[in-house]
């Protein structure tokens, strides 16, 4: 009998492709932001919202992924925003090597901001690197408080939290949020965390501020190679 | 093709029972289809930022502190690792 030692990652495929997409991004400083959370929590709906405020002042791009459908590429399109859907057609998450494809088709020269949003889902997409600088995870009010609870493993990778649709909370009941915060901070302690409305605007112009503050820490690093962390 | 051995953490993200049922399913016809697969859990070890208890296992994955509600800093519980291959 002959071992073979190889204390190799099982995603190791696939941490190559998102160190090789990083280093992509790097070179363009690049901001990226990989988007997760279930279907309809509204990932969308807060890009618009964003792209709308930011595409004024920045170059902003956006990646979509779906099993099906160009419903999400075209509302971001109606937008004039450079978009590339993504169809993933059975798989339920993006991994780094559908991401480095789009980029031979998606041009991001002239770019400083691109959105990842990913296939809606709440297991997956936490096992696969991308190569972006920062995880944001959505969740909304209407989902259920418990809802980081329920979800760990995606919660704790994320460098940020937005909690969405807080404009129902006169429908649910009255420490819904409360509840939901502190069950987020339970499970992650120290992401940024963001209640917004989509629908009211309520609490958008500081989900906007962190989004330019992590903008500029990714420009600052452009020309230190393997740095790409934003802090 | 004798035995693979994969250390699986409990913050992998992936499920033990359905990554052995999907191995046996896939390895027909294959180099391992007489390959066993031996899975190693890593449980959840924590050490908290403020008071330094390191604690080992989890069962409502919460990064506070249950001694004193510090931030835990993650020691391990995200491997997923192919440790080594036995072949003859």
């Amino acid at each position: 009998m002959e071992r073979v030692i190889t204390k190799t990652n099982v995603l190791s495929k696939n941490a190559q492709a998102a160190e090789e997409n990083r280093e992509r991004f790097r070179q363009h400083g690049l901001a990226v932001f990989n988007m997760m959370s279930a279907p309809g929590s509204g990932k969308t709906t807060l890009l618009e919202k964003t792209l709308h405020a930011l595409a004024q002042t920045h170059k902003p791009g956006v990646i979509e992924g779906d099993l099906q459908t160009t419903y999400d590429a075209d509302r971001i399109h109606a937008l004039g925003i450079p978009v590339f859907q993504i169809n993933t057609v059975t798989s339920c998450h993006l991994d780094a090597r559908m991401v480095s494809e789009a980029l031979n088709q998606f041009p991001i020269n002239g770019l400083d901001l691109l959105f990842i949003e990913n296939v809606g889902n709440m297991i997956c997409p936490a096992a696969f690197d991308l190569g972006e600088s920062k995880k944001i995870v959505l969740c909304s009010l209407a989902e259920g408080a418990d809802k980081p609870k329920k979800y760990p493993v995606l919660f704790q990778r994320a460098d940020c939290i937005v909690i969405n649709k807080i404009d129902l909370l006169p429908l649910c009941p009255p420490d819904e949020l409360d509840r939901m915060i502190g069950f987020a901070r339970e499970v992650n302690p120290t992401a940024d965390l963001f209640p917004v409305s989509c629908r009211t605007g309520e609490g958008i112009p500081a989900w906007l501020n962190w989004i330019e503050r992590k903008m500029a820490a990714c420009a600052e690093e452009r020309n230190v190679p393997g740095s790409a962390l934003c802090v | 093709m004798r035995a693979i051995h994969v250390r699986i953490g409990a913050l992998s993200g992936v499920d033990a029972p359905s990554l052995e049922f999907s191995f046996n399913a896939a390895k027909a016809d294959t180099l391992a289809s007489e390959a066993e697969l031996h899975l190693e859990p890593v449980p959840v070890r924590t050490r908290c930022s403020l008071c330094n208890q390191v604690v080992e296992g989890t069962t409502d994955y919460s990064l506070l502190c249950g001694s004193c509600g510090g931030i835990l800093i993650l020691l391990s519980g995200r491997e997923l690792q192919v440790e080594f291959v036995d072949f003859e």
